[in-house]
């Protein structure tokens, strides 16, 4: 289930929080967990088993580790349990790729392709991996104490908000908000608000823009007609649509992403949870090392903190430093889809840390506010397209049509309606780069409203929230004049 | 007070978030329906295989869609948004229309078929497109002369487009405006009159007609033409077909125009669904009665047309005219035949030579789609049996007939074809 569906914003929400509500406090868990078994299985009910199996396996190991004296026992059960994880996670999202790219190799040395079939990949399994290796590793570092309950870890690993696309939330951060929080009916509105905001930004901007871009990228499953016919239209792309592309996704992608982690905070709000923030304006950034700091911050958190130091960080050298960083973000790459062109994607972003910590930073720092967060944001910009075209030598002919100055034949599908919402993006992505939209974003996320603000932005929120529903289901609707054409 | 104020908008939230769900069960409320057709998502059916494989919750997501709490004015207030602000419609968009800043609606096909390039884009080249409607011509010509003696009359009914006749107010797009050629409707119409072929071109008549009614023949924002126009066009069609038949038929008769407010002559402008109308012309309606002559004729008419018919089927008094008017549709789905089915399903070659009159109605934009399927199809029954197969000789009537032609002549003129 996603949050923009109408089974979730029509059905789910409102039957889950009133039940919630309803009951007695010390039973909500339960039924935050039963609601997100529902929530889960509605979209992956064949992964539901599995996943509640490994989560009970990995409950129990990590008891077992910490009950144990023993500090090799110890070491052997939490690999157990990081194996039983992580090997979920290789087998589901990495399975096809390893095979596909096995079966090229032997395609070149002369041998017949292994056969195998396609894996389906289980929704949000690399983000409830990652939460899953966070209570294993924090517990087995003795950050917190082991949960008691199976629920309560249960909960906080599939629990719905943030199932699907984080924010990653550490175990440490949520171990005492699962066992006991408050939800004031500040924290609901505050929620509900932060809610509709994340809806919005998902269906009214970050859509808008994906139908868009996916008119002239294809959209996301193709077959070789289609990739063809794509591939074609690259090959003689005009540089201003390429442009225009490319900084259409680069918004698309960061708000929707953005939305989707906006909404989860407020649906956790609405429960008492404080999630962590887990975008900060990222592309104000003056650096790609700065980007990262602020985009998927929880994601950055969990790879400096379970990849970068265990690897050894800065401890062993600058040219290890070097090595960990890149290798950091070619992990990360992959994390985030299981090809080659995130890989690449993330191996440039390597480089550019790099690159920072080796000299472009100072440049930076150097040329002014402005133009730093221009050439930043255009760098990203232009990695993006590595991150959304499949195809690494499509993506690279792409990019090189961004460069090609050839000014013939626009063709990007734009109308008034999707020129403003680019710049209502652009708008809302560079805002707090002034003092007002600093202090806008300041009193709209952080700031207790007084009980007249409370009213006024009630009435906003209810009248975005229902006309999300309205776009929700009017795109979609596009009917033909009876049987008279 | 703050925990009252906040008490009452979490309530408010409550009701916003169940509200959706409480309409969808209750239809408490009612509202206009919205216009046009989109492909009905069936209830899903809820079954542990369907849960399993995600069509449960694929189809309910569909379902949910079409169906869910205030759809239609939510949709309206989105779209009306939408047009409002950006005069942006995704209809438009979806549909290739075309809308000029005074609110003069056109489907983009009708314009490029003006400007000579849809027929020609979908044939490869103009010859393909000229032997295509000159072999249609050569067709109906032959069948013309086979089924007149049997007291079938088959003729065309040529429609004009409403970009020929509100060529002025076609959208100021150079893309459009390229050096005008002869159309493949131009093409056609010529050839048809050159072979003597039974028709009737509404095109120059309502040409002759622009500026001189006092009533739009197309409107503003429609793509079909105006509910008057199509009235009088049936009046015309009566005389021609009392001319061929050389009978009196039941004669139509036309009151004076009013304005229409109810349900507009806007057929493409409902389907963009908007709360409020565009600004436009305003329409007109008026009332068609037939007179009672208990000793004219009552034919049968069978219609293979576009959609241009549905305005003579709706607003004229078809039924009282002839004993009995099938339409269809594309010469593909069949109306006002018993309950809707496929023209796939009837025996053709009975159907017309049950028919006194079979009017191949095309307008502009469905002439290259529609011309082709119903001539070849007809003479290769009246000239093979079922599995045979053999060309089609255009240059002279071959002798050649069917078992069944015969069967179907024989008992026709015993009156016990049925």
């Amino acid at each position: 289930m996603v949050f923009s569906s109408n089974i979730f914003l029509l059905y789910f929400m409102p039957v889950f929080y009133l039940v919630y509500f309803l009951m007695p406090r010390k039973t909500r868990n339960y039924v935050l967990l039963l609601g997100s078994l529902v929530f889960y299985a509605w979209g992956a009910p064949e992964f539901i088993i599995q996943l509640v199996l490994s989560i009970i396996a990995n409950f129990f190991i990590v008891r077992w580790m910490c009950k144990t004296e023993k500090p090799v026992a110890k070491k052997w059960l939490c690999a157990l349990s990081v194996f039983i994880s992580l090997g979920l996670l290789l087998y589901y999202k990495y399975g096809n790729f390893t095979m596909e790219n096995l079966n090229a190799l032997l395609g070149i040395t002369g041998h017949a392709p292994l056969s195998w079939r396609r894996i389906m990949l289980p929704i949000g399994i690399s983000f409830f991996t990652f939460q899953s290796l966070t209570y294993t590793l924090d517990t087995y570092r003795g950050v917190n104490k082991p949960l008691e309950k199976l629920s309560d870890y249960m909960l906080y690993i599939i629990m719905f908000p943030q199932l699907i696309a984080g924010p990653i939330v550490r175990y440490c951060d949520v171990a005492d908000q699962i066992r006991q929080r408050e939800s004031t009916l500040a924290d609901r509105m505050q929620g509900f608000y932060r809610f509709v905001i994340g809806l919005s930004k998902k269906i009214l901007i970050a859509d808008v823009i994906g139908l868009r871009v996916d008119a002239i990228l294809g959209a996301a499953s193709q077959n070789t007609a289609q990739l063809s016919e794509i591939a074609s239209r690259i090959a003689t792309l005009d540089t201003g649509t390429a442009w225009l592309v490319a900084l259409a996704y680069t918004f698309q992608i960061y708000f929707d992403f953005a939305g989707y982690s906006d909404m989860a905070i407020g649906l956790g709000r609405i429960m008492g949870f404080k999630f962590p923030e887990n975008f900060d304006n990222p592309y104000t950034s003056r650096s790609i090392t700065e980007f990262w700091r602020r985009w998927h911050k929880t994601l950055g958190a969990f790879i400096m903190n379970y990849l970068y130091i265990p690897l050894g960080g800065n401890r062993k050298g600058t040219g290890r430093m070097y090595l960990n960083l890149w290798l950091c973000f070619l992990l990360s790459g992959l994390w985030h889809g299981a090809a080659w062109n995130f890989v690449v994607w993330g191996a440039l972003h390597g480089v550019f840390i790099c690159a920072d910590k080796l000299f472009l930073g100072k440049v930076m720092k150097k040329i002014g506010t402005v133009p730093s967060v221009i050439l930043t944001f255009l760098t990203v910009c232009i990695i993006w397209m590595f991150f959304r075209i499949e195809d690494i030598g499509l993506a690279w002919t792409f990019v090189t049509r961004m460069f090609a100055f050839d000014f013939n034949g626009f063709v990007f599908p734009g109308n008034a309606h999707v020129y403003t919402t680019l710049v209502i993006a652009a708008l809302f992505s560079f805002i707090t780069l002034t003092g007002w939209g600093k202090r806008l974003e300041q009193k709209t996320f952080y700031t207790d409203f007084s009980e007249r603000q409370h009213i006024w932005v009630w009435i906003a929120a209810a009248l975005l929230f229902i006309f999300c529903v309205a776009a929700l289901n009017a795109t979609s609707f596009s009917p033909f004049i009876y049987f008279r054409f | 007070m703050r925990s009252r104020t906040l008490t009452i908008l979490f309530a408010l939230t409550a009701i916003l978030l169940f509200a959706f769900m409480i309409q969808q069960a209750t239809g408490v409320f009612s509202f206009k329906e919205l216009s046009g057709v989109t492909q009905e998502q069936a209830k899903p059916e809820l079954s542990f295989d369907n849960l399993r494989g995600g069509r449960y919750q694929t189809e309910t997501e569909n379902y949910l869609q079409q169906h869910y709490g205030f759809r239609e004015p939510l949709t309206r207030l989105y779209n009306q948004s939408l047009w409002t602000v950006f005069h942006y419609s995704k209809v438009v968009e979806d549909q290739r229309i075309a809308i000029t800043d005074d609110n003069w609606i056109f489907e983009t096909p009708t314009i490029e078929e003006y400007y000579q390039s849809r027929s020609y884009h979908i044939a490869n080249d103009a010859s393909e497109v000229a032997n295509k409607f000159e072999e249609e011509a050569q067709r109906l010509c032959q069948i013309q002369a086979i089924l007149k003696p049997y007291g079938t009359h088959v003729f065309v009914a040529l429609l004009p487009g409403k970009e020929q006749v509100c060529a002025e107010h076609m959208p100021k797009n150079t893309k459009f405006f390229e050096e005008k050629k002869i159309t493949a409707f131009d093409f056609y119409s010529k050839r048809l009159k050159e072979l003597g072929v039974n028709h009737i071109n509404f095109g120059e008549w309502f040409i002759q007609q622009k500026g001189h009614t006092d009533y739009p023949l197309f409107p503003q924002t429609g793509a079909h033409w105006s509910i008057l126009a199509a009235m009088h066009s049936t009046d015309s069609l009566i005389r021609y077909m009392e001319h061929l038949s050389d009978s009196n038929m039941i004669n139509i008769t036309i009151g004076a125009p009013f304005k229409r407010t109810m349900r507009p002559d806007a057929d493409v402008e409902n389907l963009m669904n908007l709360i409020w109308p565009l600004r436009k012309a305003p329409n007109y309606l008026a009332e068609a009665n037939t007179d009672h002559d208990t000793t004219a004729w009552r034919p049968r008419l069978l219609t293979i047309g576009d959609s241009f018919y549905w305005n003579i089927a709706h607003f004229t008094p078809v039924d009282d005219i002839f004993t009995k008017a099938p339409y269809w549709y594309y010469f593909s789905s069949v109306y006002f035949d018993g309950p809707e089915s496929k023209v796939i399903e009837k025996d053709l070659l009975k159907e017309v030579l049950l028919s006194d009159f079979v009017m191949l109605s095309y307008s502009t934009v469905g002439l290259y789609q529609m011309s082709n399927t119903f001539s070849s199809r007809i003479l290769h029954e009246i000239y093979y049996d079922e599995g045979e197969t053999g060309p089609v000789d255009f240059d002279s009537i071959p002798n050649k007939r069917s078992k069944k032609f015969l069967r179907y002549i024989e008992l026709k003129q015993h009156n016990a074809l049925e």
